[in-house]
C-alpha cells in the first residue's frame, strides 16, 4: 500500500495537469473554424481575374433550368413551330398549360436565378473588389452582369408580361420586404433599357474571350428592345423607337465586324460555338448535369443518332412545313424527314438517313424507327452521339453546343422590321440587302419589297427551333391584337399524317395521308398571349393576385 | 416471563369474512420487510393469530416468499435468522418467543444446482451463504454450488443481482435444487444516464429501457428497428424496406422543420457520427433521385447490445445539451464479467417475402386499355394488331413478380466473455448478409469487438473498447420517379422480361415518358456502398481521495465509405444507352473527443446524499470526400476508375472541419431515498456558429418524490413504489452543415473556366434552436410489482427554429448548388405535447408459466406556434414533378408538414354538369362584364371533358384556383401504440408484439403514376379499367359533341383518361390523400430451450433455438404497398410521402442460440 501511495500520487499530479491542459489549453480558437474547402466571398474579388471568374459563372450553369425544357416548349411548341402533344408538356402545344406545370415554373424560376446570379455581382461584388482594383474593371464586370441580367428580363417580359423587378435580393431579405408587385411591362422595358445603356456605356472594349458580351452584344439587344417597344403602334413614341430600333441595328451591322456564316448548317456545329454571327448564346460545356445543352438529350429521334433520345414523338408542324420555301436550304438543318442524308450523325455507320420506318433487324415486327404524327424529326441543335462530336456531348443531357440568344442575322431582320416601321410595305434598299442577305444564305430568291409577313415568316424559318418565334409572335400581337391571334387559330397545327394501309412501303410519302384533324383544332384566346405566374409562386407571394405597378427608379 | 397477549380482533374478523379456515397455504411475497409485517399477512390470509412481545420482533427485519406454503414452512424460513422461536398451539395461535442458544455439532455438506426459472438456464455466480454467518460461496459456470452449514436448522441464503432471493431451511436435506425467480420490479437495477449510471429508484427524469431480453425477442438488421413499438413517446418509422436504409425516429415529436429530428446516439458514452449517411442516387447519370439516405445505425451489430437507455425529457437529455432537442438514446454494449469464460453462438437464417402486391392491369386489360385510348385520341393506327383480340393474349409479363423475389438472409455471431477477479473482457464477431427482396438489392455485415476492463490499482480502473465494423451495401433506385418498383409499376406488361436473344427487352418506340426495363435496371444499373469503421474509447478513473474521482476519456470514431454508381451501356428495345458512367465518391471521417470528469460523493447528516460532478468536453471532426465522374468504360462489369476515358473525368472535392467545446456539471441530492434532485447546466460553443453566437447555454432541473417511501406509506403494503417526478430543461440543436452563417463561394465549371459565385445570402447572427420541455411523471408499481404503470406529460416548446428562410424564387431558392440560396435564419416556435404511458403486468408468475404483458401508448401533439411572420407558410414538395411543387404546409397555428392541397367532389357527369359548375378551364369567349369567371371550357384536349374531376370551390367565388385549397390530410398519428405478450411455460416461450398508428394520412404519390392515366406507354392499376368513358345519347348524332355525350359508367369515382390533363386532375388533392391508420402483427417469436440434461452430455450449458415471424400481417385500409411510410429521407416535412417506397418484407427466421 505504501508503495502504492507514491505510485497514486504521481499519477494524480499527471491526471490534474493533464485535466488542466485540457480544460484550459482548449481556447477560443478552437471553435474558430472557417471553410477549408471552399472560399469566402469576403476574401475574393481581389484582382480582376477573380472579377472575371465570378461574371464567368453568368453563361452556362444559371440558364439550365430555363433552357431545358421551359425555353423550346414556351418558344417553339407553344408558337406552332414545333408538335409535341403529351402529357404536361403538351399543355403548351394546346396552349392549354396550367399554372400548376412544372415547366412553367422551371422557366421562371430558371430566369430569376439567371436574375439572382447577376444580382449577387452587380450588389456583392463592388464592395470587396474596390479596395483592390480600379473602377472600371469594376464597372466592366458590372457590365456584363447587367447585359445577362437585362437579357433575362427581356425574355421574362416577353413570357409574363408583368413580373416583379428585383435589384437586390440581400437588401429585400434584410429589410423584410420580400413581397414584391408585378411591374408594369413598361417599367421592365425601362429597367432593362437602364442596364443595356450602362453595359454600351461600360463594356470591355477589347474583348478576347470568345463568347463573352461585347457592346455589340448590348447594342443588338437594345435595337430588339426598341423594336418590341416601337411595335406597341398606339405608344406616342413607337415611331422614335423604330428609328433607334433601326440605329443600334446599323451600328452592330456595320461596325462590329461581324459576318453572317456563309453556310447555314453550320452555324450549330459544336466546333462552331462563338462563331462570327454569334452575338450572345448561353454556353454549354459537357460537365455534367447542367452544364450542357439538354437539347440533343430531348429531341434526339433515335439511339442511332443520339445517346439520349426523347425526341421520337417530337417534330416540325405542319403549319411550319407549308412556310418554308421549296428550295430552302435551312429546311434539312432545322428538321429531318424521307430520304435527308446527314454524314455527320451516327458516323460509326457512314452517316445516318433518314427513313418513316426502319425495322429492327433482330426482331422485325418491331421498328427502331418509328414515324411520328407528322412525319420528321427534329435537326437543329441535333448533334450526335458523343463520338460523332470528339466526346463533345455527354450522358447527361450535357452536350456543348451553344444556344443563341442574340445572332447578327437576328440584327439583319430587326433592322429590316425597323425599316417598316408602322407602314403596310416598304422597299428601302438597305433593308431589302440585309434581309436578302439572310434568303440568299438560304438559296431563295430576294425579295424586292417586304411587308410585315414576309420579314415574320422569314424569322420564323431563319429562327426556327431557335426557340424565338414567339417574341415574334408577341411583336405582332403589340402591333395588332386581333390580326396576331387570328393568325394563331389559323395555324393549322392540328394537321397530322396517318399510314394508308395500300401501299405496303411505309418509307414513301405515298403511304401517308395528311389528316386535316390528326387532334382537334386549337382555340388561341388573348388570354394565352401572357402565361400565368406558376401557381406556386402566386402561393408564396399574393401580392401576384394584384394589378401590376410602375416601378419605382432610383 | 410475562406475555402480553395481544388478540387481532379485526384481523380474525376479516380471515372470518374472507371464509379461510386454518390451514391454508400462504402467499406472499417480501423482501426486507418488518416481522410484524409478516404476521399481518399471515393473519390476512388465513385465521392464525400470534402472540408476541414487541421487544421480541423489533427492529428484526426479514426476506420471504411464500407460495402455496404452509405456515410452519414459512415461519420456520421467516425467523431462522432472527433468532425467534415459534409454536403453534391448537387454537391456531402462534407463541413467538426468542430462540435458545444452540451448539453446532457437526456441520452438513449441502449441493445443488441454481438455475433461472425463467427459461431453466444455469445461473452462475449465485451467492449462497448461511444466513447469519460469514460462510459463503458462489456458484460454478453450470450453476452449481457445494457448501458446508452448521446443521438442519440451518438456513441457506441465494441471491443474485436481478432475481428475488431465496432462503431455505437446510432440514434433512443434503441436496437443495433452487429456481430463482426474476425480480420483476427493477428499482435497484443500474440505468445509464448521460455521462454516468444512476439507480433507477434514483432517477428524477423520464428515462425508459429497452433491455437485452426485448432486444433478443426480435430479429433485427439494425439496433434500431427493435425500438419499435416498445417504448412509450418514441415513433419509429422504418423510411424504406431496403436492406440498411434508414429510419426515422421521433421521440415526442418532430422540434425542428429544417434541423435534424433524429436522436443523438450515444454508445458507451460517446456521441455516435453520422446521421444519414448518403449515397449517390443516378441523378448525375440522366435520372432522378430517389431517397438516398442510408442508416448510420447499422455498422452497429445489434447482438453486441446489452441495454438501450432513451432520455425521453429535457431534464435528463439537458447534460447533451446542444445535440439533446430529440432525445437521446443511449447504448450499453457487452462487457464481460468475472467468472469463467462464457462463450456464446448465437444463429439465425431468415426468408423474407413480398407480403403485398399491388393490382395492376395484365396483358388483355392493358391492350383494351390501349385500344380504348387510341381510339378516343383518333389514333387506332398506332394499336398493336395483336390487341384485336384481348382474349387471345396471355396475362403478359407480371413486372412485381419479375422484381420482388423470396430473399435468404443469415446472421453467425460469436462471444466470449469473462474476467478474473479485478480485470474483465469480452470479445465478439459477427457476420450478417441480407439479401433484398427487390433483385439487386443486399446487405452484408462484419463486425468485431474487444471490451477490456481492469482494476489496475485499489483507486483506478482503466479500461476501453474497440469496434471495428465493415458493411456492404447493394442499393436499388427507389421511392422515385424511375425507381426500380415505379418502373416495375408502370411498364407495359406486353414487353417481356428478355427478348428471344438473351438481351434484356423495351420498348420499341421511345418517348419522353418511356419506361425503362426494372429488371435490367435493378441488376446491371449498380450502386455500391462499402463502409467501414472503426471506433472506441479509452479511459481512466481514479479516486483521488475518498469520494473524490476523477475519469478521463478520450474516444475515437475512424470511418472511410466507397460508394461506386455505375450507369451501364445497356439497349432496351429502342431505348439505348451507348455511354458508360460511373461515379465514385471517397469519404474519411474522423472525430475525436476527450472527456474529463470530476466526480465528488457526500454523504452528512446519514440522510442526506449528494453528488456533484464536473464536466469538460473538447470534440472535433474532420470529414473529407472526393467524387470522380467518369465515362467510356471498357466494360460494364469492371468499375474501377482506371477503365474509365480520362478525357471524360470530372473530380470534385469536398472538407469539412467542425469542433465543439463544453463545460457543464451536474448535481444530485437525495435526502432519505424520498426526495431527490438533479440539477444541470452545461455551456456548448461550437464553431458552426458565428462570433455573435457562438456559445449556448443550457440548464434543467428535475425534482422526485418516492412517496412510498414515506412513513404513511408503510401500511399500504399493495403499493411498492410510487414516484412523483417532475423537471424542466433546456437543449438544443444545432445544424449539421459548417458555416451556415456565412457565404462562401461555390464553384461550378464554365466555358471560361472555374467560375465562382455566391453560395448563399449570410446571416452572421445565426445561433441555436432552442427547446425547452416540461414533464412530469408518476411511476407506480403495485401488488409486489405485478403491475408497473409510468405516465409521462410533457409540454415541449421550440424556439428560434434554424430555416432556410422561404421567399418567392425572385430572391433566391433553397438548392445552393443552383440558386444563390436564401439565408438560414432562426423563425418561429414549435410546440410538441403529449402523453406516454406504458404499462407492464405479470399476469402470471408461477415458476414454471409467466405471462406478461407490456402496452404502451403515445399520445403527440405537434403545433407550429409562430414563424417570421404571421401568415409565413414553409412549402415543401416533391423535386420536379409537376403538380406536386406545394405539397406539405408548415405554417403557424398548424402542424408541421400538413398536406395542402384542392378537395375533390366526385366527376363532372355531362355537358351541363360542366358548365354549371365553378370555372375550373376558363373558356374565354364566354367572359362577360356580368360573368367576368366565364364558363368552363368543354374540350376534350384543351378543356375540362366528362370524367374529369370536379373540384370545390371552397370559397364560393366561381372560380376553382389557389384560393381554394385547404389541408387535407395530417401525416403525423393522432396515437401510436405497442403491445407486448410474453409468455414462459418451462423451457418454452412465446412473444407476441403488435405495433399501431392512428390517424396519421399518407399521400400516395405512386397512384398518381398509376391512376394518372397521361402516358400511352404506361401500364395502369387494374382501378382504371373502371375509369370514366363516355357514350352517345344519340347514337346517330356528332360522337364528338359533348352535349352527345353522357357517362357511359356511372357511379365511378376513377376519372377519364387525359393526356395533356388540362383539368389537372392529378393536382395535389385529397385524391391522393390515404388514411394510413394500421394495426401489425410486427413479431412472433416462439423459443424453447432445450432441457439441460440433454445439452449437459455434449459440454453444452444452454441450447435454445426460435422461430420468429416479423411484420406478420398488417390491417389496414391503405392501397399502396405498406402503411408505415416514415420520412423521405428523415425530412420533418416530407412524412409519409409514398413514392414507390421499398416495402418492409416478411420475415420468417430460425435462430439458435449456444452458449458453451
Amino acid at each position: 500500500m505504501n508503495v502504492n501511495m507514491k505510485d497514486m500520487k504521481r499519477t494524480i499530479k499527471y491526471i490534474v495537469l493533464l485535466a488542466i491542459v485540457g480544460i484550459l489549453g482548449a481556447c477560443e480558437d478552437f471553435l474558430e473554424l472557417t471553410p477549408e474547402d471552399r472560399l469566402v466571398a469576403d476574401e475574393y474579388y481581389r484582382t480582376e481575374t477573380e472579377i472575371r471568374s465570378g461574371t464567368a459563372s453568368l453563361y452556362g450553369y444559371p440558364w439550365f433550368n430555363f433552357n431545358d425544357k421551359f425555353f423550346w416548349l414556351a418558344g417553339d411548341c407553344m408558337s406552332g413551330n414545333m408538335f409535341y402533344t403529351y402529357d404536361q408538356e403538351g399543355q403548351f402545344f394546346y396552349l392549354s398549360f396550367n399554372a400548376g406545370n412544372s415547366y412553367l415554373s422551371n422557366g421562371w424560376k430558371g430566369l430569376f436565378r439567371v436574375v439572382s446570379y447577376a444580382n449577387s455581382i452587380i450588389n456583392d461584388m463592388p464592395r470587396i473588389a474596390l479596395e483592390n482594383v480600379s473602377e472600371e474593371i469594376v464597372n466592366q464586370a458590372l457590365a456584363e452582369a447587367r447585359f445577362v441580367r437585362a437579357m433575362a428580363y427581356y425574355i421574362l417580359a416577353e413570357f409574363w408580361g408583368e413580373v416583379p423587378i428585383v435589384e437586390n435580393s440581400t437588401e429585400l431579405v434584410v429589410t423584410n420586404d420580400m413581397m414584391l408587385p408585378k411591374n408594369t411591362r413598361s417599367s421592365v422595358y425601362e429597367f432593362i433599357r437602364r442596364d443595356l445603356e450602362f453595359a454600351i456605356e461600360n463594356i470591355r472594349p477589347d474583348e478576347s474571350e470568345p463568347g463573352r458580351i461585347t457592346q455589340w452584344s448590348a447594342k443588338g439587344l437594345i435595337a430588339k428592345l426598341y423594336l418590341t417597344m416601337a411595335q406597341d403602334l398606339t405608344d406616342p413614341n413607337s415611331g422614335q423607337y423604330f428609328d433607334l430600333a433601326k440605329q443600334y441595328a446599323q451600328d452592330v451591322i456595320e461596325n462590329s465586324g461581324l459576318t453572317l456564316m456563309p453556310v447555314y448548317s453550320d452555324l450549330f456545329k459544336v466546333e462552331n460555338d462563338n462563331n462570327s454571327e454569334s452575338l450572345f448564346a448561353m454556353q454549354w460545356i459537357k460537365a455534367g448535369y447542367a452544364t450542357g445543352n439538354s437539347r440533343n438529350a430531348n429531341w434526339a429521334r433515335s439511339s442511332i443518332i443520339a445517346d439520349q433520345q426523347w425526341g421520337g414523338g417530337k417534330g416540325c408542324t405542319v403549319d411550319f412545313q407549308l412556310v418554308v420555301e421549296p428550295g430552302d436550304l435551312r429546311r434539312k438543318e432545322i428538321y429531318m424527314t424521307l430520304g435527308d442524308e446527314y454524314p455527320e450523325l451516327n458516323k460509326e455507320d457512314g452517316g445516318y438517313t433518314y427513313y418513316f420506318e426502319v425495322p429492327d433487324p433482330v426482331n422485325p415486327t418491331n421498328n427502331i424507327e418509328s414515324a411520328n404524327e407528322v412525319l420528321n424529326h427534329l435537326k437543329k441543335y441535333v448533334i450526335g452521339k458523343s463520338a460523332d462530336v470528339n466526346g463533345q456531348v455527354g450522358i447527361d443531357q450535357d452536350a456543348a453546343n451553344n444556344v443563341y440568344l442574340l445572332r447578327l442575322a437576328d440584327v439583319y431582320l430587326i433592322y429590316a422590321e425597323a425599316s417598316l416601321g408602322a407602314g403596310p410595305e416598304t422597299t428601302d434598299e438597305t433593308a431589302l440587302g440585309y434581309f436578302n442577305a439572310i434568303r440568299e444564305r438560304a438559296g431563295l430568291d430576294p425579295k424586292t419589297s417586304l411587308t410585315f409577313m414576309d420579314i415574320f415568316n422569314e424569322r420564323r424559318v431563319e429562327f426556327a427551333l431557335e426557340s424565338m418565334f414567339w417574341f415574334d409572335i408577341k411583336r405582332f400581337y403589340y402591333r395588332d391584337n386581333n390580326e396576331a391571334i387570328a393568325y394563331l387559330n389559323s395555324q393549322v397545327r392540328h394537321y397530322g399524317f396517318s399510314r394508308n394501309d395500300e401501299v405496303e412501303d411505309p418509307n414513301t410519302w405515298e403511304a401517308w395521308e395528311l389528316e386535316t384533324e390528326a387532334i382537334s383544332p386549337i382555340v388561341v384566346y388573348e388570354s394565352d398571349m401572357f402565361l400565368p405566374i406558376p401557381e406556386a409562386e402566386v402561393i408564396i407571394n399574393p401580392l401576384f393576385l394584384e394589378d401590376a405597378v410602375d416601378y419605382e427608379f432610383e | 416471563m410475562k406475555l402480553i397477549v395481544v388478540l387481532m380482533i379485526l384481523g380474525s374478523l376479516q380471515v372470518q369474512a374472507a371464509g379461510i379456515t386454518g390451514g391454508s397455504k400462504l402467499n406472499f411475497n417480501f423482501k426486507d420487510v418488518s416481522i410484524e409485517e409478516i404476521f399481518k399477512e399471515i393473519e390476512n390470509q388465513s385465521d392464525y393469530r400470534f402472540l408476541y412481545r414487541n421487544e421480541t420482533i423489533e427492529n428484526k427485519r426479514v426476506t420471504v416468499n411464500a407460495k402455496n406454503d404452509g405456515i410452519e414452512e414459512v415461519l420456520s424460513r421467516a425467523l431462522a435468522d432472527a433468532d425467534i422461536e415459534f409454536t403453534i398451539l391448537e387454537n391456531n395461535l402462534v407463541v413467538i418467543k426468542p430462540a435458545a442458544k444452540k451448539l453446532v455439532l457437526q456441520g452438513v455438506t449441502v449441493t445443488g444446482k441454481i438455475l433461472s426459472a425463467t427459461d431453466n438456464s444455469p445461473l452462475p455466480g449465485v451467492n449462497v451463504v448461511e444466513k447469519g454467518t460469514q460462510n459463503g460461496t458462489v456458484t460454478d459456470l453450470d450453476g452449481n454450488y457445494s457448501i458446508i452449514v452448521a446443521g438442519k436448522e440451518s438456513v441457506i441464503a441465494f441471491s443474485f443481482v436481478g432475481f428475488l432471493s431465496e432462503e431455505i431451511v437446510v432440514g434433512d436435506q443434503t441436496t437443495i435444487d433452487v429456481n430463482l425467480t426474476e425480480d420483476i420490479l427493477e428499482l435497484d437495477q443500474v440505468v445509464v444516464i448521460g455521462y454516468g449510471t444512476m439507480k433507477r429508484s434514483d432517477l428524477t427524469g423520464s428515462v425508459a429501457s429497452v433491455s437485452e431480453e426485448t432486444l433478443r425477442s426480435t430479429v433485427a438488421t439494425n439496433i434500431d428497428q427493435a425500438l419499435q413499438g416498445r417504448i412509450a413517446g418514441v415513433q419509429v418509422m422504418q423510411n424504406s424496406g431496403q436492406p440498411g436504409g434508414a429510419l426515422t425516429i421521433r421521440i415526442r415529436g418532430a422540434s425542428s422543420i429544417t434541423g435534424s429530428n433524429e436522436p443523438l446516439y450515444v454508445i458507451d458514452g460517446i456521441p455516435f457520427q453520422g446521421q444519414g449517411t448518403e449515397v449517390s442516387g443516378f441523378d448525375w447519370a440522366g435520372g432522378a433521385n430517389g431517397q438516398n439516405r442510408v442508416n448510420p445505425l447499422s455498422t452497429i451489430n445489434p447482438n453486441d447490445i446489452v441495454n438501450i437507455e432513451v432520455l425521453k425529457d429535457a431534464s435528463a437529455s439537458a447534460i447533451y445539451g446542444s445535440q439533446a432537442a430529440n432525445g437521446v438514446v443511449l447504448i450499453t454494449t457487452k462487457k464481460g464479467e468475472a467468472g469463467t469464460a462464457k462463450v456464446s453462438y448465437n444463429t439465425f437464417f431468415a426468408l423474407q417475402t413480398m407480403p403485398k402486391k399491388l393490382d395492376m392491369m395484365d396483358l388483355p386489360e392493358y391492350a383494351e386499355y390501349q385500344t380504348q385510348i387510341m381510339d378516343e385520341l383518333n389514333r387506332t393506327n398506332d394499336v398493336s394488331d395483336r390487341y384485336l383480340d384481348p382474349s387471345l393474349l396471355g396475362p403478359g409479363t407480371d413486372w412485381q413478380d419479375e422484381v420482388f423475389r423470396n430473399a435468404w438472409s443469415q446472421s453467425h455471431q460469436i462471444s466470449v466473455t469473462g474476467g478474473l477477479e479485478k480485470f474483465d473482457y469480452a470479445v465478439t464477431g459477427s457476420y450478417y448478409d441480407q439479401d433484398g427482396i427487390i433483385i439487386g438489392s443486399g446487405f452484408k455485415r462484419v463486425t468485431g469487438r474487444l471490451n477490456l476492463n481492469g482494476q489496475i490499482r485499489d483507486w483506478l480502473r482503466v479500461g476501453g473498447v474497440i469496434t471495428y465494423a465493415k458493411t456492404n451495401e447493394v442499393i436499388t433506385l427507389n421511392d422515385g420517379g424511375d425507381g426500380v418498383i415505379m418502373n416495375a409499376l408502370k411498364m407495359q406488361p406486353d414487353i417481356p422480361v428478355r427478348n428471344m436473344d438473351g438481351e434484356y427487352a423495351g420498348p420499341d418506340v421511345t418517348y419522353a415518358g418511356s419506361n425503362y426495363n426494372p429488371v435490367a435496371l435493378a441488376l446491371i444499373r449498380n450502386n455500391t456502398l462499402n463502409r467501414e469503421r472503426v471506433f472506441g474509447n479509452v479511459y481512466a478513473n481514479a479516486e483521488i481521495i475518498k469520494n473524490l474521482t476523477f475519469k478521463t476519456e478520450l474516444g475515437l470514431d475512424n470511418s472511410n465509405l466507397i460508394n461506386v454508381a455505375f450507369h451501364p451501356t445497356y439497349q432496351f428495345g429502342a431505348i439505348t444507352n451507348d455511354v458508360n458512367k460511373m461515379k465514385q465518391r471517397n469519404e474519411h471521417s474522423f472525430f475525436w473527443i476527450w472527456i474529463n470528469t470530476l466526480t465528488y460523493d457526500l454523504t452528512f447528516a446519514e440522510k442526506h446524499n449528494l453528488t456533484i460532478q464536473l464536466f469538460s468536453e473538447t470534440q472535433k471532426s474532420l470529414w473529407e470526400r472526393v467524387e470522380v465522374t467518369k465515362e467510356n468504360f471498357a466494360s460494364n462489369e469492371i468499375h474501377v476508375l482506371s477503365q474509365g476515358d480520362n478525357t471524360t473525368n470530372i473530380t470534385n472535392g469536398w472538407k469539412d472541419p467542425s469542433s465543439k467545446m463544453s463545460y457543464f456539471g451536474r448535481l444530485n441530492y437525495n435526502y432519505d431515498d424520498r426526495y431527490l434532485a438533479t440539477f444541470t447546466l452545461r455551456a456548448d460553443g461550437s464553431s458552426k456558429f458565428g462570433p455573435e453566437n457562438k456559445w449556448g447555454y443550457f440548464p434543467s432541473g428535475s425534482l422526485a418524490w418516492r412517496i412510498s417511501n414515506e412513513s404513511f406509506m408503510e401500511n399500504v403494503s399493495f403499493v411498492r413504489n410510487l414516484k412523483l417526478r417532475l423537471g424542466y430543461g433546456m437543449v438544443g440543436n444545432h445544424p449539421n452543415e459548417s458555416y451556415l452563417y456565412g457565404s462562401s463561394l461555390t464553384q461550378t465549371d464554365s466555358e471560361f473556366g472555374t467560375a465562382y459565385r455566391m453560395e448563399k445570402i449570410a446571416n452572421p447572427e445565426l445561433k441555436w434552436e432552442t427547446t425547452e420541455m416540461y414533464n412530469i411523471g408518476l411511476d407506480m408499481s403495485l401488488i409486489q410489482g405485478k403491475i408497473d404503470f409510468t405516465v409521462d406529460l410533457y409540454n415541449k416548446q421550440t424556439k428560434d427554429m434554424l430555416l432556410r428562410l422561404s421567399a418567392p424564387t425572385y430572391i433566391g431558392g433553397p438548392n445552393p448548388w443552383e440558386d444563390v440560396a436564401l439565408p438560414y435564419v432562426n423563425v418561429g416556435k414549435m410546440e410538441n405535447k403529449g402523453i406516454e404511458l406504458s404499462l407492464t403486468t405479470h399476469n402470471i408468475t408461477k415458476s414454471k408459466f409467466n405471462w406478461r404483458t407490456d402496452l404502451t401508448f403515445s399520445l403527440n401533439r405537434n403545433k407550429v406556434k409562430e414563424l417570421d411572420e404571421e401568415t409565413k407558410i414553409y412549402w415543401e414538395g416533391l423535386y420536379w414533378y409537376s403538380e406536386f411543387q406545394n405539397v406539405t404546409m408548415t405554417t403557424a397555428g398548424k402542424p408541421i408538414g400538413v398536406y395542402y392541397g384542392y378537395v375533390t367532389d366526385g366527376l363532372f357527369t355531362d355537358q351541363q354538369d360542366i358548365l354549371d359548375s365553378p370555372v375550373q378551364v376558363q373558356d374565354p369567349a364566354t367572359v362577360t362584364e356580368e360573368n367576368p369567371n366565364g364558363l368552363n371550357l368543354v374540350d376534350y384536349n384543351t378543356g375540362v371533358w366528362i370524367g374529369d374531376i370536379k373540384f370545390r370551390d371552397l370559397n364560393g367565388d366561381g372560380v376553382i384556383n389557389t384560393d381554394d385549397r385547404t389541408v387535407i390530410g395530417n401525416p403525423n398519428p393522432d396515437f401510436t401504440y405497442g403491445f407486448n405478450n410474453s409468455f414462459n411455460y418451462g423451457p418454452l416461450e412465446l412473444s407476441i408484439n403488435i405495433i399501431g398508428s392512428y390517424g396519421a394520412d399518407i399521400l400516395n404519390y405512386s397512384r398518381v403514376e398509376i391512376e394518372g392515366m397521361t402516358s400511352l406507354w404506361s401500364n395502369q392499376a387494374a382501378t382504371v379499367t373502371n375509369r370514366a368513358r363516355t357514350t352517345t345519347i344519340d347514337p346517330a348524332g356528332d360522337p364528338d359533341d359533348p352535349a352527345n355525350l353522357i357517362f357511359a359508367n356511372p357511379g365511378t369515382d376513377m376519372p377519364r383518361f387525359s393526356t395533356n390533363d388540362v383539368n389537372r386532375n392529378n393536382r395535389m388533392s385529397d385524391r391522393f390523400i390515404e388514411d394510413g391508420t394500421y394495426l401489425r402483427i410486427q413479431n412472433i417469436i416462439l423459443g424453447y430451450t432445450l432441457p439441460s440434461e440433454w445439452t449437459r452430455k455434449l459440454f453444452i450449458d444452454r441450447v435454445r433455438i426460435y422461430i420468429n415471424a416479423q411484420n406478420v400481417y398488417t390491417f389496414t385500409k391503405y392501397s399502396g404497398y405498406d402503411p408505415e411510410i416514415g420520412a423521405f429521407n428523415q425530412d420533418a416535412r416530407r412524412q409519409n410521402f409514398d413514392m414507390g417506397r421499398y416495402p418492409s418484407p416478411r420475415i420468417f427466421s430460425f435462430g439458435l442460440d449456444v452458449d458453451f
